[in-house]
């Protein structure tokens, strides 16, 4: 059983491997691969047609709404880690505890569903 | 060995300041919300090397993995800035640089007033059940109120959203 | 940094100070073979399994048998021209396919082959995998945004929303087996299920709940949608091409097809553990890579029946089924394990488990009829009454 620092040694070490796998292989890439640039072939891809403008944009609201109910869940998702652990010796205690907290969020999720806020237009 | 770990913490810190100095300075407010992102993971990782293992993984969790996406969201909902947006916001940035400072020698003076010094930084069996026992037993009230916070969060969120015509 | 437990002498009395180097070195290899070999494998088999489903041959050309075709592929990749189109966010459109890959190559450092055979056992293991998914989809915005095409953005956006929706109820399956196993460490959680009584059999719920978000975080077929060719394209990829999107999709996705597939197998088929693992724990790598494979054909197979959802249909099923499915199943196990003693929870927890699974399954196809149903009807009167004046 390695100790704390040598396993987040190695997490580190493996965060540093794949960005260099990812470097090697674009350099290899690089190397070995042609580059005749032509000014079609630097065009946006958008079926043939001629691009009009630039993607950059405005977009609709709803991935917004969906993006914030996520993050509501996930800080309740966060919650449940350390509860689903030590959650048999708090016993009823940690039940009702983490029920109170789930049931709070689930009126929002029910206010949610009866506004339409999560069906996808 | 010892020589590791202040090196990673060297790393670290490097992204997190190359991340927040990239907030501010790109061109794009997309591109600042992605390095943001980077900042972010950069404090994950002096979290982890604080020996803060659970509080690493929810940081990358909520703020790399939510809260970065979320800002990118609302950023692409704004659209490109007017021409003359700049003009407008002239004082703001005169303001802003004048501010900087002032908080850059607050920060530094807080830190070197109080001493950040624990006898316990790492526990043995992990961060994780000291964690739970603390947010569930010592602070079973302010979890509960969190809850509240988070609901009107998300109401709040709906209510602004929502169409007025259906 | 030398508190007890760094310094170990290796096997075959290698000196502890040369152990802990070549440990490391041999952890960072074989992860590296594995993801390139698995993804060369896996992106054949499915290739085979697809052509024998389709009464085809499939690719047999390169190699007998067509067994280097994905190698031949491979290289090609390597060797075709990048094209980066006029209008990238440079910075940003080179850095994604790292942002995808970096989270996924992090994560098989906690993956336990067989007892002893993992890179580190830290004691939060469930959590660093959930949180490493999470980052995942952070470059598949990124790519969608830098590489500034109509079809990418849309693509990237409706991927970020489709893996950060399916992640609420992936995590709350997961934390459904952390309630019976009482850790987050991968190890105790596959020892916790000795002999045949798997999680499997106790939480069956939880499992498919978690197959199918772990489908949809994969970006598999029923949820490929932001690659979904006949509406965008290629989504977030449209403007990748050669190595760069080999990295993307071949490594990356096939990578985390394979993590999601050790999760699975880890707390819900028991691990490592078989026959003979007592006398022999190397022969646990290969009860575990068997149990990861059977799960990987089970994802091809899906994908050769299953039609492609829509993205309003992803996004309700995923709200409005799977996040209340998990939330009770979670809830109800908890309250059973604090209810009733030792032997009993768990058979109450398997009877309700069956019983969500049985529900699910009959009451999905008849909710999907009866909502049709109220659709053609409200449609009908919609046309009456458009119709009426004229009549």
């Amino acid at each position: 059983m390695p100790d704390y620092n040598l396993s987040y040694f190695y997490v580190f070490v493996f965060f540093a491997v794949g960005a260099f796998v990812v470097g090697a292989l674009m350099t290899v890439s690089r190397i070995i691969a042609p580059r005749r640039p032509t000014p079609e072939k630097l065009r946006p891809y958008e079926s043939g047609e001629e691009p009009i403008g630039q993607a950059w944009g405005r977009y609709p609201i709803h991935f917004y709404v969906f993006a914030l109910l996520f993050v509501v869940f996930d800080v309740e998702v966060i919650f449940l880690f350390p509860w689903a652990v030590i959650f048999a010796s708090l016993g009823w205690y940690g039940i009702v505890e983490m029920g109170v907290f789930i049931a709070i969020l689930v009126v929002g999720l029910v206010y949610a569903w009866k506004k339409d806020a999560l069906s996808w237009y | 060995m010892d020589f590791i770990a202040p090196l990673i913490f060297v790393i670290l810190a490097a992204i997190v300041v190359a991340g927040g100095l990239a907030v501010v300075l790109l061109p794009r407010i997309t591109g600042s919300a992605l390095s943001m992102g980077l900042s972010f993971l950069g404090m994950a990782g002096l979290f982890a090397l604080l020996g803060a293992e659970t509080i690493a993984f929810f940081q990358v969790l909520i703020y790399v993995g939510a809260i970065t996406v979320l800002i990118l969201y609302g950023v692409m909902l704004t659209g490109v800035a007017p021409a003359g947006a700049d003009r407008r916001l002239f004082f703001q940035k005169q303001a802003g640089w004048a501010l900087v400072p002032l908080k850059f020698v607050g920060v530094v003076a807080t830190v070197f007033a109080l001493s950040f010094q624990s006898n316990v930084v790492q526990q043995p069996g992990g961060d994780l059940e000291p964690l739970a026992n603390a947010v569930f037993r010592d602070y079973a009230f302010p979890f509960e109120v969190a809850s509240v916070l988070l609901l009107a969060a998300m109401i709040g969120a709906i209510a602004l959203v929502k169409r007025g015509d259906d | 940094m030398s508190p007890p437990g760094v310094l170990v002498p290796g096997p075959f009395g290698i000196d502890p100070l040369v152990w802990v180097v070549l440990r490391l070195l041999i952890a960072v290899l074989l992860v590296v073979g594995l993801i390139f070999n698995g993804a060369l494998l896996q992106i054949l088999m499915e290739r085979k399994l697809q052509a024998w489903a389709q009464d085809r041959v499939g690719p047999y050309h390169v190699g007998p048998w067509g067994l280097l075709q994905t190698f031949a592929d491979a290289l090609k990749l390597i060797g075709k021209e990048d094209v980066r189109s006029r209008f990238t966010d440079a910075a940003f459109f080179l850095t994604a396919p790292a942002i995808t890959f970096t989270p996924m190559v992090a994560a098989w450092v906690v993956i336990p082959f067989a007892p002893g055979v993992q890179g580190i056992d830290i004691n939060i293991g469930l959590l660093y995998l959930s949180s490493l998914g999470a980052m995942g989809v952070l470059g598949i915005v990124i790519a969608g945004w830098a590489s500034n095409n109509k079809y990418s953005l849309i693509g990237g956006l409706r991927s970020a929303g489709q893996l950060i929706s399916y992640e609420v109820p992936q995590i709350l399956s997961l934390v459904t087996v952390v309630l019976l196993a009482g850790s987050l460490q991968l190890t105790k959680i596959a020892t916790a299920q000795p002999g045949l009584q798997l999680n499997l059999f106790i939480l069956p719920a939880a499992f498919l709940t978690y197959f199918i978000a772990a489908l949809a975080e994969t970006n598999r077929t029923p949820f490929d949608l932001p690659e979904a060719e006949s509406e965008l394209v290629a989504g977030y990829l449209t403007e990748y091409s050669g190595m760069r999107w080999g990295t993307f999709l071949a490594l990356t996705e096939y990578g985390n097809v394979t993590i999601v597939s050790s999760i699975m197998t880890t707390l819900w088929l028991g691990g490592w553990n078989g026959p003979l693992v007592d006398q022999a724990p190397i022969l646990g790598v290969l009860w575990f890579t068997l149990k990861v494979y059977v799960i990987i054909v089970a994802f091809m197979w899906i994908r050769l029946t299953l039609p492609r959802f829509r993205i309003d249909q992803l996004m309700n099923f995923c709200w409005k089924v799977l996040i209340p499915l998990t939330l009770t199943n979670l809830f109800v196990t908890a309250t059973l394990k604090v209810a009733l003693p030792a032997p009993w929870d768990l058979i109450a927890i398997g009877i309700l488990n069956w019983g969500l699974v049985a529900a699910f399954i009959v009451l999905i196809p008849r909710l999907q009829r009866r909502r049709l149903e109220r659709l053609r009807e409200r449609l009908r009167t919609e046309r009456e009454r458009t119709l009426a004046p004229t009549a």
